[in-house]
């Protein structure tokens, strides 16, 4: 679906450029004896520092067979300056022609493009078509240099007539100025001047290649600014971005400045440096966000956005004004989402976008650099370019997380103009799952990352043995498993007071003796097993060794006491050999020893932890 | 004559209560110490033209020697007390660590 | 400490039931696991530190955008692109014939390169993994990075000199504090940022192995200060405290085998990395500075050997060595000072000297006085860039001279170094900044840790029997927690803290104080936030004004001028202004420059001091003989700026009279009062040096409000005495939109020096002259085309090219 409107954009677009660079094999075709130009019409705008020629002719097909198509010359004058040709008819549609350059075997030296008509011209019968013609740097400052004050003077030197192949009846030219003041002009009667525009014409019939000396001297204060190098990259994000930047490099290419720049003057007069520029619109697309404007030393503040309905206008002001001479370079670039720009059907994905987009009106551009960073992982790239330009051998650029590197299509013209903004189309094939790569990548480096450093604590990286750790570690080992065999002794205390209250509560002699016969087996077994320990420490450490036999002396103390509760229970509470009163208080004493020995072992616990 | 019974009284004291590992030692030390008098002389009577060559060779010998009394300190068992944590191995490994930035700094600096 | 060790407390409480064993049990579980949380306390408060000390040095690249601040990262920051885009041995031996016109400047052997290698090597590695990051953004976050790294080596040192807690405070303050962060806000790529992190490291390492007496920490100790070499010339600063510590333990009787291995390990290897640093070269073993290491490094081994000898022999034998080691120090004495009277030994330079004698500098050498930087501190300032530390430092002090030892007597002598320097120069500041934060954070942590460790024995109602490692842990834990809310209080300015159980006057009294303590902290972070945000955060090449409905507008006009410089002169062109811009010009518009902020040639300076306070035919003789094409200058008075070259004016007079006391006498630019002034009342030769004229040019025309006459100048408030002049020698080039920036052409000769012809004259005179040579020179090609010409011939052709 969205292919099919691009294909008509594309077919609409039919422009034929002069470019040096072209190498295709050019066409040769023969004038035709028998057309005729009936009538001329020569509009030479020279308002902007742009050349531009609209030519409106009306064809008579004077010879016996249809013609398709019919040649437009080029003056040798005009072949340096040309940037665009292009031609429509004059009918309610306006189509646009195809324009196409060609070669005149009888007129080698001289430049011509083909025409072919929309429809073929019946003999006798005359159609009507514009041709317009834009071209660069063909308005020269004279004189070169003017102070601050001055104003910029320039000079036009073209052909009277159309240079035309075929001889022409009637033709009449229009020159227009952008001002009144026009110092002087070449007086070819009939001449007339009004306001700003200068009429020559009509004139009677004309030979083939006939040339006249056009000049006229004027007034021309608008932007001479030539942007001398435009590198424009657009780098493609299939995250449903497109970053796009361009680094333009400006020239003031109107009359020098002489002599001094006095800001005093600048500021107060409005009349001075009327020939500077201060400021100019870009026009960036409706979609454009995170807008920046910068150069190599940072943020360039003077400059805002007005966000129009279908576009956003900026309005950009270089660090310092530009007088003739000065140059300036600066980079912008901004974000547009990629779903306006960006088509695709499975893996296979079109990008349509604009080889060169608008700087600022009436632009030149002398040399355009385009590059088109695509994806890592693109495969099968097919570019469809508007017009013709020179493609530069293809290249890898490594950004964030890159591992084969993305491939960059770049393309180079030279002379443009603002009739240039036209979009090229650049056809590939994405594996969709290759946008998997880079998350994984970082995953996967995490989990590295995270293995190294579970690796690097497990692992013991020193070189010798290091004794004093070691024995310490050592020393904890026991002491630890001195504390499990206390632990076995705590709770066989435990479950001996246990059976104590039962035996308390129920005076069963009997039962209570052979639960404790296995408790103290219990308790006998853990004891050996820390004097064990205390052996072996002795060699490790004195001084846990002397808290270990202090461990081992007070629970002995403990021990007796519990002998002491035991006999107190089974010889004297069982048989009432002792009376209430006795017995609780012999109790109270014993449970005050016990819990002072309790409290003492517990501190020789803690420190041995 | 007394300063004389001293130095012999030293001596004996060292070959009784030395142990030999220190002696091995004390011997390396003693050979860096003749080097660098050597060292020293020969600059004093030829020159020190290439300055950082003299440095180097000199400083080497005196952190050579600086570095293996250090170790004598560490591996002494007298010292054990005030080394806490530091056993003779990974006195020599330090030993080598340090040898290891003074080689590399001097093969740097001799030029 | 051993994990599983939680079973025995557990029995415990089934041994015991009727004695709280719930308190024990509670007790011992937080122990078990006190190590994971404690280490995880001192993370995530380390972290928090790096991220508010980060987050706090950002706020110039929020208002205004990730760029280079002031002057001298200027030059760092074009060093650091050199170096990216050459390769290091390119740098090392890279002659910069941009700087320092017609002499040039050595460049790899004469900056401390250690700024440029992080930086590089930062961008190498995060370039090998694809990640572009532009070396200018690199350069401009290195600071607040390392401000991080900075934190942590405090906290580390702290922690070795007294506690973990004290550590953790520590590392808090000395993320936010002021007088650290003017240093190192984002964008000011300056030796500093890194220099403290490698001091503070260095220390912690030294402290460290004095503790452990190790080679190996020892090594790393010169490794570090290898580093902290590279990075800045505070390294003197090191290697300078340390032997004084030596020496102090050494005179306090407390040498140890440990500190034998430490120190003479460290001064050998430190002594040998230090003269790798080509800008070092040999200073280590020919200046005075660095003399003390090595006294102290013979005066150590002297006492290890007596030491040693006593262990051997008997006291009576060892009389014999006394007399030998009296000698033979006197002799190593003499002949220091004969070597130093000789000249093998450079004495002490004319900056050290400054320290010493706050006059010093401005009679001898104006150009250290004239920076602002290298004044006496104020009191103000102290308190203004250390606050509620400066006061409570002291107790800190207090309280490591109480429980000295070894190491705390490093900490002392730090201090009171610190505060001495300190005093004297502002800029030294810095150095007085980390150990104030840490002695802050031991007294910080010693009241806390009384007062909150009252209330938990109150709400855990336990045994008297405190053991050591439960005080330990409570004093990590209790400053941790305070801490805590501490970074928190940086968005979050309430702070309430949960309160014990406490009854009685005591817990009132404790929880007041607790809570004074936690205002007196936010009070700091407010403070800090405040001045960090108003005084430290001013790039100085971007101005920003706000309007009274509190609009900013941004006052680019630098690099305004400096791009002006880069697009629209030849790439030749020599540019020549006041010193301080030197750097900037450079670095911004890549002109060469006459001289610049590395102020090593007084005379060069002292030069253009002169072309600047000389009348223009004495000045255009100057520039013409340093082939000056443009000069620039400074100009505040349109919209009042203070910082202009007229303000700095006397001090390029000063520094002219010292070197040319003929031409330049700083009392003809005062009136006969004795006062400098612009206006009509001013000096003769002030109102026709070039200085001032160059600034004034055309500004006498210029009307800024109605109220004020014309030519009133803001910054001076005083309207100009010598208002309609023209200038003859130069032409105005440029100025930017607030006047700011102006540049002046140097006319050629041919220019002014004939009268003035029409040009349609001119051309007829010329084409004649050539016609009248052609002919002749006919048969002679080439030979007559550059002589009969002569003069005349070559002056037009020249014009046509112009």
């Amino acid at each position: 679906m969205a292919c099919g409107t691009l294909r008509a954009l594309i077919s609409l677009a039919v422009v034929v450029l002069a470019s040096r660079a072209i190498t295709l094999a050019v066409p040769n075709a023969n004038v035709e004896p028998e057309l005729v130009l009936k009538n001329v019409e020569r509009n030479i705008d020279l308002q902007s520092q742009l050349t531009k020629i609209t030519t409106k002719v009306v064809l008579e097909n004077g010879g016996k067979s249809p013609m398709r198509s019919f040649l437009f010359a080029i003056d040798d004058k005009q072949k340096e300056g040309l940037s665009y040709i292009g031609a429509h008819t004059r009918e309610a549609g306006r189509a646009a022609l195809k324009v196409s350059k060609s070669e005149v075997k009888e007129h080698p030296d001289k430049l011509f493009y083909q025409i072919e008509l929309k429809d073929s011209l019946p003999p006798g019968r005359s159609v009507s078509v514009e041709v317009e013609v834009v071209s660069t740097h063909e308005l020269v400052p004279h004189p070169k240099e003017i102070i601050q004050k001055e104003k910029q003077l320039v000079r036009y030197t073209g052909n009277l007539y159309l240079y035309s192949p075929y001889p022409v009846l009637k033709q009449s030219t229009m020159v227009v100025f952008p001002s009144r003041n026009i110092e002087s002009y070449t007086k070819i009667k009939p001449v007339s001047q009004t306001e700003s525009t200068i009429t020559y014409g009509p004139y009677d019939k004309r030979a083939p290649f006939s040339s006249e000396e056009l000049a006229v001297h004027f007034e021309n204060n608008s932007k001479f600014l030539t942007v001398t190098r435009l590198e424009r990259v657009i780098e493609i994000s299939h995250w449903g971005n497109i970053a796009v930047e361009e680094t333009i490099n400006l020239l003031h290419t109107g009359a020098l400045l002489k002599g001094s720049f006095s800001r005093y003057e600048y500021a107060r007069e409005s009349k001075s440096g009327e020939a500077s520029v201060q400021s100019f619109d870009t026009i960036l697309p409706a979609a454009a966000s995170d807008v920046y404007y910068r150069d190599e030393i940072g943020n360039i503040s003077t400059s805002h956005a007005r966000i129009k309905k279908d576009s956003v206008e900026l309005n950009l002001r270089p660090r310092f004004p530009l007088f003739g001479g000065w140059k300036t370079r600066y980079t912008v670039g901004y974000n547009v989402p990629s779903y306006e720009y960006l088509f695709h059907s499975g893996d296979q994905y079109t990008l349509e976008m604009r080889l060169l987009d608008h700087v600022f009106d009436d632009m030149v551009v002398d040399e355009l650099i385009v590059k088109i960073i695509l994806p890592e992982g693109s495969r099968d790239i097919e570019l469809i370019l508007p017009y013709a330009a020179t493609r530069l051998p293809d290249s890898l650029h490594y950004t964030y997380l890159d591992t084969t590197g993305r491939p960059v299509i770049s393309v180079t013209k030279k002379n443009l103009v603002e009739n240039h903004i036209q979009n090229f189309r650049l056809r590939y094939t994405f594996p969709r799952l290759l946008m998997l790569q880079e998350p994984l990548l970082v995953a996967v480096a995490l989990y590295l990352l995270f293995l190294m450093v579970i690796v690097y604590v497990r692992l013991d990286f020193s070189i010798d043995k290091d004794e004093a750790s070691e024995s310490k570690l050592r020393i904890a080992g026991q002491c630890e498993k001195v504390l499990a065999a206390q632990d076995r002794r705590v709770s066989s205390y435990n479950d001996l007071d246990d059976q104590l209250v039962y035996l308390k509560a129920n005076k069963d002699a009997n039962a209570f003796l052979t639960a404790v016969k296995s408790i103290n087996q219990e308790y006998k077994n853990a004891t050996s097993a820390i004097a064990e320990l205390a052996q072996k420490l002795k060699t490790e450490s004195s001084d846990v060794y002397e808290r270990v036999m202090e461990l081992q002396r007070y629970d002995r103390i403990l021990k007796d006491l519990y002998n002491q509760q035991q006999t107190l229970y089974v010889d004297k509470l069982i048989p009432g050999k002792v009376g209430r009163q006795p017995f609780i208080e012999a109790e109270a004493a014993i449970s005050k020893k016990k819990e002072e020995c309790v409290e003492k072992i517990n501190g020789i616990v803690k420190s041995l932890q | 004559m007394s300063a004389l019974n001293v130095v012999g009284k030293f001596w004996q004291e060292y070959t009784k209560s030395t142990p030999k590992k220190l002696k091995i030692i004390d011997a390396y030390l003693l050979y860096v110490f003749l080097t660098g008098v050597i060292q020293f002389e020969y600059c004093c009577l030829v020159g020190t033209f290439p300055f950082n060559s003299f440095l180097s060779g000199f400083i080497s010998c005196i952190s050579c020697f600086v570095l293996g009394v250090c170790l004598r300190l560490q591996v002494n068992p007298q010292n054990k007390s005030q080394f806490y944590g530091i056993s003779p191995e990974r006195g020599f490994a330090d030993f080598i660590f340090a040898h290891i930035i003074l080689h590399i700094v001097v093969m740097n600096f001799i030029g | 400490m051993i994990p599983n060790k939680a079973s025995a407390p557990y029995t415990k409480k089934v041994l015991f039931p009727d004695k709280k064993p719930p308190s024990k049990q509670m007790k011992s579980s937080t122990l078990t696991n006190a190590a994971g949380l404690s280490s995880l306390i001192t993370f995530t408060i380390l972290l928090l530190a790096w991220i508010s000390g980060f987050a706090s040095r950002l706020f110039a690249v929020i208002r205004f955008e990730s760029i280079i601040h002031e002057f001298d990262p200027w030059f760092n920051y074009r060093a650091t692109a050199y170096m990216v885009q050459h390769g290091f041995y390119n740098f090392l031996n890279w002659f910069d014939e941009r700087a320092w016109y017609p002499l040039g400047r050595i460049v790899g052997g004469t900056v401390y390169p250690g700024l440029m290698i992080t930086s590089g090597t930062i961008h190498y590695i995060l370039h090998s993994l694809n990640i572009p990051i532009h070396i200018r953004d690199i350069c401009v976050f290195l600071a607040p990075i390392f401000s991080g790294l900075t934190a942590i080596s405090t906290y580390l040192l702290t922690k070795e000199l007294w506690s973990a807690g004290a550590g953790l405070f520590a590392a808090c303050f000395i993320a936010i504090v002021p007088g650290y962060i003017s240093r190192s806000v984002a964008g000011s790529y300056d030796n500093e940022g890194i220099a403290i992190f490698a001091l503070q490291f260095t220390y912690y390492l030294w402290v460290k192995s004095v503790k452990t007496g190790s080679i190996f920490w020892a090594s790393m100790t010169a490794l570090s200060y290898f580093y902290m070499v590279s990075a800045w010339g505070g390294y003197v600063f090191i290697i300078n405290l340390i032997p004084f510590h030596v020496f102090a333990l050494l005179v306090m009787n407390r040498y140890s085998n440990r500190l034998f291995t430490s120190y003479t390990t460290f001064y050998i290897l430190g002594l040998l990395l230090s003269m790798q640093i080509p800008f070092v070269g040999f200073q280590p073993i020919r200046t005075s500075e660095h003399m003390a290491a090595g006294g102290v490094f013979g005066l150590l081994i002297f006492v290890a050997a007596l030491r040693y000898l006593r262990t051997v022999l008997t006291k009576s034998e060892m009389k014999y060595f006394g007399g030998v080691v009296a000698v033979t120090a006197a002799i190593l004495l003499l002949i220091l000072i004969a070597l130093t009277y000789t000249g093998v030994v450079a004495p002490w330079s004319g900056r050290f000297y400054s320290l010493w004698d706050t006059g010093y500098a401005k009679i001898h050498i104006p150009i250290i006085a004239s920076v602002s930087e290298h004044q006496p501190t104020t009191w103000f300032s102290f308190f203004f860039d250390l606050q509620i530390l400066v006061t409570t430092f002291p107790v800190g002090l207090w309280y490591c001279i109480k429980h000295i030892n070894d190491e705390r007597v490093f900490v002392i002598l730090y201090a009171i170094s610190a505060v001495y320097f300190a005093g004297v120069m502002v800029r030294l500041m810095l150095t007085l900044t980390p150990v104030v934060c840490m002695l802050a954070g031991v007294a910080f942590s010693g009241l806390l840790e009384l007062y909150l460790k009252e209330e938990d024995r109150e709400n855990g109602d336990r045994e008297g029997d405190g053991s050591e490692e439960e005080s330990e842990e409570e004093r990590e834990r209790s400053p941790g927690r305070a801490l805590y809310d501490k970074a928190g209080k940086l968005r979050r300015m309430k702070h309430e803290r949960p309160k014990g159980s406490g009854d009685g006057l005591g817990a009132n009294l404790r929880n007041g104080v607790v809570i004074g303590i936690l205002m007196l902290l936010m009070m700091f972070t407010v403070h800090c936030t405040w001045v960090t945000s108003n005084a430290y955060s001013s790039p100085s090449i971007v101005l920003a004004s706000y309007s009274n409905d509190g609009g900013k507008s941004i006052l680019d006009d630098f690099r305004e001028a400096y791009y002006w410089l880069a697009q629209n002169t030849p790439n030749d062109a020599r540019v020549m202004s006041w010193w301080d811009y030197g750097y900037q010009i450079a670095g911004m518009a890549n002109r060469t420059t006459l001289v610049d902020n590395n102020t090593w040639n007084n005379s060069h300076i002292a030069l253009v001091g002169k072309a600047m306070s000389s009348n223009e035919s004495a000045a255009y003789e100057i520039m013409t003989s340093l082939d000056v094409d443009y000069v620039l200058v400074i100009f505040g008075g349109m919209i009042g700026y203070s910082g202009d070259d007229v303000n700095k004016f006397l001090w390029m007079v000063r520094i002219a009279e010292g070197e040319h006391p003929h031409d330049i006498r700083e009392s003809d630019y005062f009136t006969e009062r004795g006062e400098f002034r612009v206006d009509s009342e001013g000096s003769p030769t002030l109102l026709n040096s070039l200085m001032y004229k160059l600034s004034y040019y055309r500004f006498g025309e210029v009307k800024i409000d109605y109220r004020s006459p014309s030519g009133y100048d803001r910054t001076r408030n005083a309207e100009i005495g010598n208002k309609n002049f023209q200038l003859t020698y130069l032409e105005e080039a440029y100025t930017t939109e607030h006047w700011l920036v102006r540049i002046y052409r140097v006319k050629k000769p041919d220019e002014f020096n004939r009268p003035r012809i029409p040009i349609s004259e001119r051309t007829i005179t010329r084409r004649t002259n050539s016609y009248i040579s052609k002919k002749t020179a006919r048969r002679k090609k080439g030979f007559i085309k550059g002589r009969p010409t002569v003069v005349k011939g070559q002056k037009p052709q020249r014009r046509t090219k112009n």
